[in-house]
């Protein structure tokens, strides 16, 4: 006989729970957070009954965290604490589970106040948080206990702290996305090495269903064939990725991928060019990247970009007819569009705004006009 | 100099993209025939009487050790001329260095011409490519 509780209304916020639902990938930390609940109220009633080595039987049988809805604001899991009989009696540890989940939410607020988070969870039980929460991503938070007096609210940085905190962990798992070339695989040791683009070396395991693909990366790299790279990514107390816990996916990107091009453009250095050159800003590229993609027409073909010495990038396109540059100041997100027709001799000049949705249809036009002659 | 003599260009490692190693093809912007801030109009070339493009290289990556130059690219005398681009060897700050003029013309106009020097210059190909560049 099963006897069930309301136990845990969690609240995420962030832009992938604005339609009230949650992606099925972050239900894996659910899972773990089951877990981290069960050992924690372990150590509870160890810590309470010293004179025991061990729990009582049937302290862990059949208790269950499940899902049972999900509610609006932005999303809302209603999570129940299942528990059965064990044989004949009701199972008396849900004080322990009350307790621990309590232990749990103090963690994270202590975690969030920069206090000792310790005193509630064992050093060793803090690896349960590479698991809870490594899908969250920057806008995201989980607040655990919303309401309350508690700032039970688990993010990238709470997290991290959490981890970070065990005396034996020196790694976080974290959800990332990388693009580099593959320089090195090796089949006998079943691995390989992403470079990145500001030259760091990434180990990662070669195998699965990625394989082939990482395979022809490899034997392209001569041609500079780039990749992206999504999975969990171990980053180090740096905050430096050191290699790949799992790859969810892996595609060949574009000669001419723009993302890939503007973190090589982000690495100039002031006077990049014989002297003269002023760097560009990663905001500034970060910003074009964004923008490009919400508005760059996919049908097109992608530009060739290229830094300009006074801190801009210039893209260019180059048609039967036509060659079509973009001289695009960063700062005042504006650029110089020009096209020169071999043929003719004509120019077609004009300045766009490139914070104006109306202006990038504008260039869409213009290039798939051009691109059609 | 003459209508045949070759103005070399350097090319720095960020003018080149997706530069295909096994074949010609190659792309480089059209910056790399516009002057800078620095040039005041005036775009330094080697004159190729004087320099072969591969000492051309070597030269211009002597002069500082931050000068990067992924390889030479080059335009004719006679292709100045028909742009209405005048050429110069004013052999300052070394013998051989060599101008192209783009005073005179505006910001739309340079955009142009360099275009059309960019163009001359892929279809000429590289005349030196340093190994192991970008």
């Amino acid at each position: 006989m099963l006897h069930s509780n309301e136990f845990l209304t969690p609240r995420l916020t962030g832009k992938r729970f604005d339609d009230h639902t949650i992606p099925l990938d972050l239900l894996e930390d659910f899972a773990a957070l089951e877990e981290l609940f069960i050992e924690v109220a372990k150590w509870i009633y160890l810590n309470e009954n010293p004179d025991r080595k061990r729990v009582p039987r049937g302290f862990t049988n059949e208790v269950a965290l499940k899902l049972s809805s999900i509610e609006n604001g932005s999303a809302v899991p209603k999570i129940m604490l299942v528990t059965s009989f064990i044989g004949l009696f009701p199972n008396n540890n849900f004080e322990y589970y009350e307790k621990a989940r309590e232990n749990i939410l103090k963690s994270i607020d202590a975690a969030n106040r920069g206090e000792e988070v310790t005193r509630y969870i064992p050093d060793n039980l803090l690896v349960y948080f590479n698991r809870i929460g490594k899908r969250l991503r920057d806008d995201e938070t989980i607040d655990f206990s919303p309401g309350s007096g508690l700032q039970a609210k688990l993010n990238r940085t709470t997290r991290r702290k959490l981890v970070l905190a065990s005396s034996n962990i020196h790694e976080v798992t974290i959800e990332t996305m990388i693009r580099g070339t593959i320089p090195e695989a090796d089949k006998s040791k079943k691995t390989f090495t992403l470079m990145t683009n500001s030259g760091q070396r990434i180990l990662a395991k070669l195998q699965g269903v990625h394989s082939t693909t990482i395979l022809d990366a490899f034997n392209s790299y001569e041609s500079k064939t780039r990749v992206m790279i999504s999975g969990l990514g171990r980053f180090d107390k740096q905050d430096r990725l050191v290699s790949f816990e799992s790859i969810d996916h892996i595609s060949v990107l574009d000669p001419l991928d723009v993302p890939s091009r503007l973190e090589e453009l982000a690495s100039l250095e002031p006077g990049w060019l014989n002297g003269e050159g002023i760097a560009l800003q990663k905001e500034n590229l970060d910003w074009f990247a964004e923008i490009f993609e919400t508005n760059y027409d996919p049908a097109l073909p992608l530009p060739h970009l290229y830094p300009t010495p006074t801190g801009g990038i210039q893209a260019e396109w180059s048609s039967f007819t036509h060659d079509i540059s973009l001289n695009i100041d960063l700062p005042k997100k504006s650029a110089f569009y020009q096209s020169w027709n071999r043929i003719s001799d004509e120019l077609d000049e004009l300045t766009l705004k490139l914070s104006e949705d109306s202006d990038w249809q504008l260039l869409n036009q213009k290039l798939t006009q051009l691109y059609k002659e | 100099m003459h209508q045949t003599t070759l103005l070399l260009r350097q090319v720095h490692p960020s003018f080149v993209q997706a530069n295909k190693i096994s074949s010609q093809v190659f792309s480089i912007t059209s910056q790399v025939f516009r002057p800078t801030p620095k040039d005041q109009n005036q775009l330094s070339v080697y004159n190729s009487n004087k320099y072969t493009p591969q000492e051309s290289h070597a030269h211009f990556t002597a002069i500082d050790t931050s000068y990067k130059s992924h390889g030479v690219v080059a335009v004719s005398v006679q292709e100045c001329d028909m742009e209405g681009l005048k050429c110069e060897e004013n052999n300052i700050p070394f013998d051989g260095h060599s101008f192209i003029d783009f005073n005179m013309l505006s910001g739309s106009q340079i955009e142009k011409k360099a275009k059309k020097l960019r163009n001359y210059a892929m279809e000429r190909g590289w005349l030196y490519e340093q190994s192991g560049e970008n």
